[in-house]
């Protein structure tokens, strides 16, 4: 062992514990408060649509319609677009939101050092308009709002604290420290550049904003990378998948492992679970001119025509074999390594 | 074995340890209470931070028999709900209650100060969160006494209050030698005594009982 691999292990030991020590009592969104001299509120906004307006000039648009609700599902429904299982799981958290939710009036929501905000107006103060945490007793309650200032404020602003909540919900799992990227990604549901956003744009701002996974065709992708795919010449996604199923020509394949996506959403490669392509396993094993040792990692490939063309099974062995089979008609070829080569 | 892997085993043993080594340098973290004072700062009311949360944020209500019962009572009332699900925890928290009193201090005229934030805490305007009661390790405090409370607050409680913090102190010493202060401890802690202070822990299973504690 030497020196470098000896302060590495001692750096782990002694950040550990502090790096894994978060949050992991309650969060919440957070108002804009302003007042009049007499102490009565001027005005109130949610602290996530102040930033986005007035720092990052995004502006918001919840659709035409004036009510919460309404629009709620506007969001949910441009979200759909672009990564419909989040916007799933979204809009079951809000349908149960009130049914989770206590309103309490004439308390003081002890402000939760978790908003990280740049500034705010000179004579106003950050609020704690809502509080969630983790249930322990299942009659608990999840959500709680602050009843002294909800009916002050304005249903867009209504809208975006529920939102707030349910990414918030979200966040936590991806071990957000303070709710700073969470209004950034309120703001950024919340407005029309989600709009005007493709597949490739929504998975940068995924990955900006630290919100975990993207979607491809039902899958999850866990884990992905932006970049450039010199082979194809254009920008791809690769991402991992726990476990999935895709549909290619009208056939279902369980996939694990690496996918590789174009911009324009056509699958280059998905890595899928071995037992699937028992024929081709067996043919492979027949026809292998080399001993396999350890297991195979396989792997779907389309050409550019979304034609599926071949299957990829690379099967490491102490070297790196490739073998690339042709559906229909097997071709095993040994990869020769950079030794062999000469 | 060779040296460098018995040094790192030491240094992981350390660190995993060293929360607990650090915390026990300092005043270990303190109980809460709801306080609602006059204009001159004298309490008009005053109420275990527990049974507030509970109350309000949880619709529990807390049952520990007429008001005429004393706090000790009360507080083995509370435990003994906890015989059937958990005999072991009862006998140690039974055991804890009965020495509470013999192991803390009563002062008058303290602010009991802390940087501990306690988990999220909402509480009626008018009042504030204050802390009632402090725990110190080692010789801190004359006698090898382990607790200090503020009696200002103390005898502004009722029974429930005063048994329920009592509960609370015995809920959380469990932990002192095995797991760092948390926040989120007092939290579950708070929780726990909500349950057991009231007969929502008879509508429980004991599989509910031992997921609930698995969780805390």
């Amino acid at each position: 062992m030497n020196n470098c691999q000896l302060l590495f292990i001692l750096l782990c030991v002694f950040i550990t514990p502090y790096s894994l020590a978060g949050h992991d009592t309650g969060n919440g969104g957070d108002g804009l408060i302003c007042k009049n001299l007499d102490g009565t509120i001027k005005s109130i906004e949610l602290l996530d649509y102040y930033e986005a307006t007035v720092r990052d000039l995004i502006p918001i648009n919840l659709g035409p319609d004036n009510q919460y609700q309404s629009m709620l599902s506007y969001v949910i429904k441009r979200l759909e677009q672009l990564s419909p299982q989040r916007a799933k799981i979204y809009q079951e958290q809000l349908s149960a939101f009130l049914i989770e939710t206590k309103f309490l009036n004439d308390t003081i929501f002890l402000d939760i050092p978790d908003s990280a905000h740049d500034f705010i107006p000179a004579g106003c103060s950050i609020e704690q308009l809502a509080i969630q945490r983790k249930k322990l007793l299942k009659y608990d309650k999840k959500y709680f709002i602050n009843n002294d200032y909800w009916p002050h404020l304005p249903p867009r602003d209504q809208a975006g604290l529920l939102l707030h909540e349910v990414i918030y919900t979200e966040a936590l799992n991806y071990g957000h420290q303070n709710s700073k990227l969470v209004r950034k990604f309120n703001g950024y549901l919340s407005s029309d550049q989600i709009q005007n956003h493709d597949w490739y744009d929504f998975a940068s701002m995924i990955q900006k904003f630290k919100m975990g996974y993207i979607e491809y065709q039902g899958l999850i992708l866990n884990h992905f990378g932006l970049g450039f795919c010199p082979d194809d010449e254009q920008y791809c996604i690769n991402g991992y998948v726990d476990s999935g199923v895709l549909s290619l020509n009208g056939t279902n394949y369980q996939i694990e492992g690496y996918v590789n996506i174009n911009r324009n959403k056509t699958l280059n490669c998905a890595d899928t679970v071995a037992g699937q392509f028992v024929t081709i396993n067996q043919k492979i094993r027949e026809l292998a001119p080399y001993k396999v040792k350890q297991r195979f990692r396989w792997s779907l490939c389309q050409n550019n025509k979304n034609k599926l063309t071949e299957a990829v099974v690379l099967a490491p062995d102490g070297y790196e074999h490739c073998t690339k089979t042709l559906l229909g008609s097997f071709k095993c070829q040994k990869v020769p390594t950079a030794g062999e080569n000469q | 074995m060779k040296p460098i892997m018995l040094f790192l085993i030491v240094l992981i043993s350390f660190n995993f340890a060293q929360a607990d080594i650090f915390n026990s340098e300092k005043v270990l973290p303190t109980s809460q209470a709801i306080v609602c004072r006059d204009l001159n700062h004298n309490i008009l009311e005053a109420q275990l931070y527990d049974y507030y949360e509970a109350k309000v944020l949880r619709d529990i209500n807390i049952n520990l028999g007429s008001s005429n019962v004393v706090f000790l009572e009360k507080a083995l009332m509370a435990i003994e709900r906890l015989k059937k699900y958990d005999h072991k925890r009862y006998v140690i928290y039974r055991s804890r209650i009965n020495d509470f009193l013999s192991q803390t201090l009563f002062k008058e005229n303290i602010s009991i100060d802390s940087e501990e934030y306690s988990g999220d805490m909402i509480y009626p305007k008018g009042c504030k969160i204050e802390n009632v009661l402090k725990i110190f390790k080692g010789d801190d405090l004359p006698g090898n006494k382990k607790y200090l409370i503020n009696s200002d607050i103390w005898n502004a409680f009722d029974n429930n209050s005063k048994a329920g913090l009592i509960i609370h102190e015995a809920m959380l010493q469990r932990n002192i030698f095995t797991l760092n202060y948390k926040i989120t401890k007092r939290m579950h802690a708070r929780t726990f005594n909500s349950l057991i202070a009231s007969d929502l822990i008879k509508k429980i299973t004991q599989e509910e009982y031992t997921d609930f504690i698995g969780r805390i």
